[in-house]
């Protein structure tokens, strides 16, 4: 089966894991379908990984974020959904279909082997992308979540999206570091300007820096900052997934 | 009483210090910055001829002749050095008014250490920033240098001697994952002889990503021929090397080890909190005081949301 088979089979589970989840009956089916995509996305990155090795995948980054967001979703939800977090969950499945949609419909392959990227710096900066991309869309869907429960000044509860935002924070930093070791070692510049990519990572490292600091500073309402970690998804999406589809591929 | 121009000039100072080290500026600056970035991605994208110099030529040549001449296509680079250097200012002020008051609470050295975290990654910001400064200002570079393995040796003056090259051991790719790169070299097994002035050779291998130092500067593989098992292509048979000296890399990296410091600090600090709180609440223990901040210390002095208490997500929730 090839890889683009795989993708559109997962794809086509995730659209199912969130079509089942909006008649609470067919809740289980949901779960299964959702836990089955994660088992497929993974076969589905092992396959682009083990087709390429010892060279990183190209342009993996965004067809790679909806598994690792379902998996640190499932991994945050546990074994059942609760009540409370169904909104979560649905918006989840969503997510991982709609972010999965892009590379499906505007794929961007590099199948010329790039020797530079056979380096340990170059597989950490693309899993460190990966899983920072995940773990910032989940602080945003739970972000999303609250600021739904607390419509019409009602009790949202704690907010939750806190943890999922320091792990994002934390991913892409290291990302962006293995990005900065990398270039010092094949190139010997800190920044090497041949990729114009280079700059959605930094604007969105600072756009992250000022959520933290939000959070930190005290002084804002959990709505306001709520509102701020919700507004990462459409940032995040513009400025990090968009240019890994194909109309952006790179002029070399 | 009428104040005399030393306690004007001791209250502006005051002032612009408290001002310099407000969280609400340093927010307003990134988000600025991540907005500059996120509109300079499509202009450099369509523009890259005028940014790619930038790691051939110091930066202040680079800025006053294609940063000057191009300034529709690096606007955006000009704001971000200005927002750079505010935001490194307004840094260094707030963590060392932070760090005097962490000091002085006298909480032993493990819990000062841990509590040093956020303050160790903003430090090891400005580290990483001077070093890139050092970097585009200090850098040498001697690039584009080809060595031919059966031709003359290569003269670097600026070096004082020359080199020559051979090749040993390649490793070439084996095996059906990727069947036209069969046979492609995946390291081309070269070593490089570097003879001084004084006819001291040393010998070293380079391969992509993988630089050699001799006498102090850094050679990096760039590009060699041929590419295949037994020659094939056309022929060629040669390397590309880059030659670059550059003080500023050395303190970039120390920054970037420093900022990986800080976090692994915080993130420890994090979990220390959680677990304590976890174990209060376990206790029976829901008082106000139970839950502890999201990550540290608040930075304004201001008591903690107490929102944050319960942030545990990532633990609870299957119902």
């Amino acid at each position: 089966m090839s890889q683009h088979s795989l993708y559109m089979i997962a794809e086509a589970m995730a659209l199912g894991a969130f079509i089942l989840s909006l008649p609470k009956g067919t809740l289980i089916l949901s779960r299964f379908l959702f836990l089955a995509y994660i088992l497929v996305g993974a076969a589905y990155v092992f396959g682009r990984y083990h087709g390429s090795f010892p060279m990183t995948p190209m342009y993996l980054g965004t067809a790679a974020t909806p598994p690792a967001l379902a998996l640190l979703g499932a991994l945050w939800l546990g074994a059942r959904v609760a009540p409370g977090k169904l909104f979560t969950y649905r918006s989840l499945c969503f997510m991982v279909f709609f972010v999965g949609l892009g590379p499906l419909l505007f794929p961007k392959d590099f199948y010329l082997p790039f020797l530079k990227t056979a380096t340990f710096f170059s597989h950490a900066h693309l899993l460190f992308t990966i899983l920072g991309k995940a773990a910032f869309l989940l602080s945003g869907i739970q972000a999303l979540d609250y600021l739904l429960k607390s419509r019409g000044g009602k009790d949202p509860g704690p907010p939750s999206f806190f943890p999922a935002l320091v792990l994002g924070f934390a991913f892409w930093t290291l990302s962006m570091f293995s990005g900065e070791a990398w270039s010092y070692l094949g190139w010997g510049l800190p920044v090497v300007w041949d990729d114009a990519v280079i700059v959605t990572y930094m604007a969105t490292w600072f756009f992250y820096i000022a959520l933290l600091h939000l959070h930190l500073a005290g002084g804002f309402p959990p709505k306001a900052r709520a509102a701020f970690s919700a507004a990462g998804v459409p940032w995040l999406l513009a400025v990090n997934c968009v240019p890994d589809l194909g109309p952006m591929r790179p002029l070399w | 009483m009428a104040r005399g121009p030393l306690s004007l000039a001791c209250s502006l100072l005051s002032f612009g210090w408290r001002l310099m080290g407000s969280v609400r500026l340093s927010i307003i600056l990134c988000l600025l910055l991540a907005a500059d970035l996120a509109v300079a991605y499509p202009v450099v994208r369509w523009n890259l001829v005028t940014f790619v110099p930038l790691g051939q030529i110091d930066i202040w040549t680079w800025l006053s002749t294609y940063g000057v001449a191009n300034l529709g296509h690096t606007f955006w680079f000009f704001l971000m050095l200005l927002l750079l250097a505010l935001l490194g200012v307004n840094t260094f002020v707030c963590s060392t008014q932070r760090v005097g008051g962490l000091l002085r609470q006298g909480r032993g050295l493990a819990g000062t250490l841990l509590k040093l975290g956020p303050h160790v990654m903003h430090y090891a910001v400005l580290v990483v920033l001077l070093g890139y400064l050092g970097s585009y200002m200090l850098s040498d570079s001697l690039p584009g240098r080809a060595i031919n393995p059966k031709g003359p040796p290569l003269r670097v003056a600026r070096m004082g001697g020359e080199f020559t090259m051979d090749v040993s051991d390649p490793v070439y790719y084996r095996g059906g994952r990727l069947p036209f790169f069969d046979g492609w070299a995946l390291d081309p097994g070269i070593h490089l002889s570097f003879r001084d002035k004084e006819g001291n050779v040393s010998r070293k291998k380079v391969a992509y990503s993988v630089p050699a130092s001799f006498d102090g500067w850094d050679v990096r593989l760039m590009d060699f021929y041929p590419k295949r098992e037994g020659g094939g292509g056309m022929g060629l048979n040669y390397i590309k090397i880059s030659i670059r000296r550059d003080p500023g890399s050395k303190i970039y990296l120390a920054g970037l080890a420093l900022f990986v410091l800080g976090l692994a600090l915080y993130v420890s600090d994090l979990i220390r909190k959680r677990a304590r709180r976890d174990a209060s609440l376990e206790g029976g223990d829901r008082g106000p005081t139970a839950g502890g901040g999201p990550g540290g210390e608040p930075l304004d002095g201001q008591t903690m949301t107490p929102d944050s208490a319960g942030e545990s997500g990532l633990r609870k929730g299957a119902i």
